[in-house]
């Protein structure tokens, strides 16, 4: 499958971006003189020997932002995020300036993030300028093209999100195909915007709902978008999940992930493709005492180490009380870095666990991939788009009215996340038979499945 | 669930739980306004309606919830309001009242467990 689709790109930026202070030739300079440890796609091209960390954070207001970004700089932080609040992510960039104006004039925070498209190009690029990482931008938006536009203005050299992982979990009725045709313009920019040797880097968002996401659902969704991605040009991408609760089925979910996105190119002529993994510590409710919420941190990390990531997305003591301190967050980097020390050579797990784990899944992947992509529509976004409306892929929890929500999954007596019923979702009978037989029966004391769903939603709190 | 609220997790999970206990249940999802859920009944002919809220929303989203239904001539559904139903911490009785004014047959704040709910649905509907 091939989609040309977007034709001209540089006449739609142009339309995009005419009522704004934006330039199109001015970013590619830009861009092309950022010094080379500030561009995500070289810094994965040098991975050390160890994954690079990324805590998160955005704050409305200059002084704060510059404030969050110098104090993780210093704290050994890899990757500088930028997370946006949401009423730019929704496009509301009105709103967004007001709010920012009246926070500034009350002196407190009224956005949850910084408001990318409401502050002037220059003061965003002062804010990194004499910071060594690239700035990875961090949102949840269905429609990120002018957000895009402006962060690589800015010079930001990541982007993270795509059609589904910041629609299906981000929104209630925002149509897919639409997220789906612009993430295709985010992609095309990306794969366009910088300088060839130096490629603005794409990440996938793949802890999605993060509640008792099933690992098949979880990589499918990291493939299609890592193909439409490479459908439209990009060349250094990130597949990413979020931890699951299980170290085997992590370990199971990292190796499959891998496997599946590199035949998956080779299959369609997209070898020269770089694929980098993400790994994102627990995203569910964490717990309100600190010994604890540092127990998952920690563990986490490891976990990071064992299966081989490229990046570890960093949690705080500080988040089941909110939007962490910046103290908090720089306290995490410092720990986390002093837990990969522990693993100068990496490390890694096997067994017959893990085994019977990464055969379920990859057995799982390649059928429901089959069914995604032997579909034979037009393209690849309309085959993805069908997959969802079709139930093909149905993600747990996922508030989008076009989302099926037929799939339910539980966790087994292991703690791994099992399918009960696949609603949809397209499972062989007899890897659905193994998944009922790892969920195993039920007793009584266990109560109905409503009530296990509400426990496992604190299992880790 | 009412106005802008995104726990869709509490709400899978009622909806769940409802179907667990013998109830047939049409979920609306998140992000709905008191019109939304007149129009479900007109729709699917259902004899209750659950409205939720997490975020506290309910305190304003809820206001002539019984008026809007018995203008659609659905005076006799049954409403219930659940969940976390107002900003800040007030006793639960003032809670109840409140909503009671705005037209709810039972009220919920900060339930304890959804069973309580399955069985009051259960008696209502005998």
């Amino acid at each position: 499958m091939s989609d040309p689709c977007l034709g001209d790109i540089t006449a739609e930026r142009r339309r995009l971006i005419q009522a704004s202070e934006l330039d199109i030739a001015e970013t590619a300079r830009f861009l092309a003189s950022l010094p080379a440890t500030r561009v995500a796609s070289v810094a994965y091209r040098n991975q050390p020997n160890r994954p690079y960390l990324q805590p998160r954070g955005g704050f409305p207001s200059l002084a704060k932002q510059r404030e969050l970004a110098v104090g993780l700089s210093r704290a050994g932080a890899d990757f500088l995020p930028l997370t946006i609040d949401s009423h730019t992510r929704h496009n509301d960039y009105r709103t967004a300036a007001e709010l920012l104006a009246a926070g500034l004039a009350a002196d407190r925070d009224l956005l949850n993030g910084y408001p990318l498209v409401s502050h002037p190009v220059a003061a965003t690029r002062a804010l990194f300028a004499d910071l060594a990482q690239p700035v990875s931008l961090r949102h949840g938006t269905p429609d990120a093209r002018l957000l895009v536009e402006y962060a690589l203005a800015a010079g930001i050299t990541e982007i993270e999100g795509g059609g589904l992982c910041y629609t299906l979990p981000y929104a209630r009725s925002y149509p897919l195909d639409r997220a789906l045709a612009h993430w295709q313009y985010v992609d095309r920019l990306c794969a366009t915007a910088g300088p060839p040797d130096r490629p603005i880097h794409r990440e996938s968002f793949g802890p999605l709902t993060a509640t008792l996401v099933p690992p098949v659902i979880t990589v499918a969704v990291q493939l299609c978008e890592l193909l439409l991605a490479a459908e439209q040009g990009v060349r250094s991408f990130a597949v990413s999940f979020s931890q699951t609760g299980s170290v085997e089925q992590d370990v199971a979910l990292a190796q499959v992930l891998r496997d599946q996105a590199g035949r998956l190119l080779a299959r369609f002529g997209f070898s020269d493709v770089r694929v980098s993994l993400v790994y994102h510590q627990w995203m569910g409710a964490f717990p309100t005492e600190p010994a604890l919420a540092w127990q998952l941190i920690a563990i986490s990390t490891a976990i990071s180490r064992l299966i081989g990531a490229d990046k570890l997305v960093v949690k705080t003591p500080d988040e089941a009380s909110g939007i962490p301190s910046i103290d908090s967050n720089v306290a995490a980097v410092r720990a986390v870095r002093y837990v990969l020390a522990m693993f100068p050579g990496g490390c890694s797990v096997a067994g017959p666990l893990v085994e019977q784990e990464r055969e379920l899944i990859d057995s799982e992947v390649s059928h429901l991939m089959e069914q995604v992509l032997g579909q034979h529509p037009s393209s690849l976004l309309a085959a993805v788009h069908r997959s969802v409306l079709a139930g093909i892929i149905d993600v747990p929890f996922a508030p989008h009215e076009q989302n099926a929500g037929g799939l339910i999954t539980d966790r087994g007596p292991d703690r791994r996340i099992r399918i009960l019923e696949p609603g949809a979702v397209p499972l062989r009978s007899n890897d659905l038979q193994a998944e009922r037989k790892l969920l195993g029966t039920r007793s009584g004391s266990d109560g109905q499945l409503w009530e296990r769903l509400l426990h496992d939603v604190r299992i880790l709190a | 669930m009412i106005g802008h609220d995104i726990h869709v997790v509490a709400n899978r999970v009622l909806e769940i739980g409802l179907a667990e206990n013998g109830f047939c249940p049409y979920n609306l999802g998140t992000n709905n306004e008191l019109d939304d859920f007149v129009d479900a009944v007109l729709e699917t002919g259902a004899r209750a309606v659950l409205v939720g809220s997490l975020n506290g929303e309910g305190e304003s989203a809820c206001i002539g919830i019984g008026d809007r239904f018995a203008a659609a001539d659905l005076a006799g559904v049954l409403r219930y309001a659940g969940g976390n139903l107002v900003v800040g911490d007030r006793p639960a009785a003032q809670v109840e009242q409140l909503f009671f004014g705005y037209g709810f047959h039972r009220v919920f704040h900060r339930p304890p467990s959804l069973l309580a709910v399955f069985d009051a649905l259960r008696q209502d509907l005998a």
